[in-house]
């Protein structure tokens, strides 16, 4: 794999999966910004 | 008889009265480079001041877990529960044998509401073919069934860390 692939991240070297820091920032994200329903 | 290898997880579990969360550093071929990863996270926020919160754990490479499905949920890795060891013979080998570069970390996970996902940990893979090929077996099993689409194959570095910034 070249360097330039890895960088980009589009065959996915860096971790999505769990425990990873992609993984916890969505999360953060997706519920972060959510306004409880009532 | 058939030759195992295992790999080292580092992963960091954090808690405190209202929160636990647990990251993963990395994957590693000898304990040398696992106390190298450790080194290089206690660098960095959050693991610098939990620095007593690292866990090494051993799994075997291209074991399938969770081979017969599941009933119910049981939550996030970290939050609700955390990951166990794989029980390690004599006889298996560290991947360090295999020469490999990198492995595939599989996983399962699906949203049950906005707050809460169930997540499963597959197990770690020698070569993309052999974690597809769990894939394909665990897709037919009990409750991976109706989330067939919610498997994830990560293709990480060996000795790398996997988190670039603390917390």
């Amino acid at each position: 794999m070249d360097s330039m692939v890895k960088e980009s991240g589009i065959k996915g070297k860096a971790s999505k999966g769990l425990g990873s820091e992609f993984n916890k920032i969505k999360k953060w994200g997706d519920r972060g910004f959510e306004v409880k329903k009532k | 008889m058939i030759m195992q290898y295992y790999i080292y997880i580092l992963d960091h579990t954090y808690s405190d009265d209202s929160n636990r969360n647990t990251k993963i550093l990395g994957f590693c071929d000898t304990m040398k480079n696992v106390e190298k990863l450790k080194s290089e996270a206690l660098k960095l926020p959050g693991f610098n001041r939990y620095s007593n919160n690292f866990i090494i754990n051993k799994y075997i490479i291209n074991k399938i877990h969770w081979k017969n499905g599941f009933e119910s949920p049981i939550g996030e890795i970290g939050r609700d529960y955390l990951l166990e060891s794989d029980l390690i013979d004599d006889n298996d080998l560290s991947i360090k044998e295999l020469n490999l570069e990198s492995i595939f970390s599989v996983s399962h996970s699906y949203t049950i509401n906005r707050y809460l996902d169930d997540e499963r940990f597959i197990g770690v893979f020698s070569s993309e073919e052999e974690a597809e090929k769990a894939i394909e077996e665990l897709k037919k099993q009990n409750g991976f069934i109706l989330n067939p689409d919610d498997f994830d194959i990560s293709e990480i570095d060996i000795n790398d860390l996997l988190w670039k910034s603390g917390f």
